[in-house]
């Protein structure tokens, strides 16, 4: 399967690897074996090799439907995925999107608890500081929403 | 930071479940990290905690709050809130009694049980939408015990037959309530049985209303899926039953 990122760079990859991708994996189905290399606007090369990487990595793992989701344990990531995610935040989110939008969940699962995992035990402040995020609350909202949702605090 | 679309920021944040504490931090980040976080925060309040009782009870309207009046509960003139809390709740479970006895004790509100179930049924109402299973048991007990309720209003709550059998259970004692409505639920001919039991024991109850949308069978004579067998024992239901007034049966859509 030939897959072209958003400069113009080609990718030959196997097709059980793009089955991992629910978006290649439908538009496959849908075409048929055929030499056109399929465009992705929205992912850049570099992003585009990693979602490669963890893809052929991952190639033989069993497809994990949205019902068993919630029964496995999802607090371990193994040795070689928290590897993968050793990355600037720049690349991590940019993996977020591009998994959000090729359609391959553990992908966007592993990614999303990476960041979940840098944001536990953080103050908003130092939320805020890590993601560069600007506070567009006024103090009064700031205080409502902590006033209104205090019991939450202590637990 | 670069902005994701919603779903990825659910997928973070489900993370952490119901680690409160890490959420409301993530909540107070800015607006946009505020308005996904507090549907999944209020999914689940802690019902035991009064903070969250107080916020229920700035959430009544004019109508339930009314009921309240009669206790003397007076109603703090607050800045309407932030968001409408009580739309996001999933699930209520027997903590609510709880939550309630313990924001009554604080207050000094000379308690009652009569008191206590007049909050507890204003509060109920406001959660008439998203009652669940947890919702239809807290319910049935409730009822047992309940001395004061004279009209309940079950519409759209999409009770099952569990639910059902064990409120035909409760309605063969409950000697006070009058009025029942269980417009659309998801009740099959097992629960009208129940139901139609539970009429020939119980002498107050005068009005039944129950429209029905998708399973509710055994009231509605006109339906092929009524069977001979339950559409007799509602008819004997109605003889013995002298003071069951007015039966509503909407006809099936189908």
């Amino acid at each position: 399967v030939k897959l072209t990122s958003s400069e113009g760079t080609e990718f030959i990859i196997d097709r059980k690897v793009a089955e991992k991708s629910v978006l290649l994996k439908n538009m496959l189905e849908d075409v048929g074996e055929s030499d056109m290399a399929i465009p992705l606007p929205n992912v850049t090369g570099p992003i585009l090799n990693k979602v490669i990487d963890y893809c052929t990595h991952h190639r033989d793992d069993p497809f994990v439907s949205q019902e068993d989701d919630s029964k496995k344990v999802s607090d371990d990531i193994d040795d070689w995925d928290a590897e993968f995610c050793k990355v600037d935040q720049g690349t991590l989110f940019e993996l977020i999107l591009s998994a959000n939008y090729l359609d391959i969940k553990p992908l966007l699962d592993l990614t999303c608890k990476t960041v979940a995992n840098m944001i536990k035990g953080k103050t908003p402040d130092e939320i805020r500081k890590t993601f560069n995020i600007t506070n567009d609350f006024t103090p009064e909202e700031e205080e409502h929403v902590r006033k209104e949702n205090e019991w939450c605090e202590e637990r | 930071m670069i902005t994701l679309p919603n779903e990825c920021y659910y997928t973070i944040f489900n993370n952490f479940h119901h680690d409160y504490k890490n959420l409301i931090s993530c909540a107070l980040v800015n607006r946009h990290w505020c308005r996904v976080i507090i549907p999944i925060l209020w999914s689940k309040p802690d019902l035991k905690d009064i903070r969250v009782i107080k916020i229920f009870l700035l959430m009544l309207n004019v109508n339930e709050q009314a009921l309240l009046i009669p206790f003397k509960i007076t109603f703090p003139s607050h800045p309407k809130l932030l968001f409408e809390y009580t739309n996001y709740i999933t699930s209520i479970n027997y903590y609510l009694g709880y939550g309630i006895k313990k924001w009554l004790s604080k207050e000094r509100i000379e308690t009652s049980r009569e008191l206590e179930n007049t909050v507890k049924y204003s509060l109920i109402e406001i959660s008439n939408q998203i009652f669940g299973i947890e919702g239809g048991k807290l319910l049935a007990k409730f009822l047992c015990k309940n001395t004061t309720l004279t009209s309940l209003n079950l519409c759209n709550n999409n009770l099952g037959s569990e639910e059902g059998k064990t409120l035909a259970d409760v309605l063969c004692k409950n000697t006070i309530l009058t009025s029942l409505n269980l417009v659309w639920n998801n009740l099959d001919s097992e629960v009208g049985k129940a139901l139609a039991d539970a009429l020939c024991k119980n002498i107050t109850l005068t009005s039944l209303d129950q429209k029905e949308e998708k399973h509710w069978q055994i009231f509605e004579l006109n339906s092929n899926e009524v069977g001979p067998e339950e559409g007799k024992a509602l008819a004997d239901a109605l003889c013995k039953n002298f003071t069951l007034t007015s039966l509503t049966q909407k006809e099936k859509k189908h």
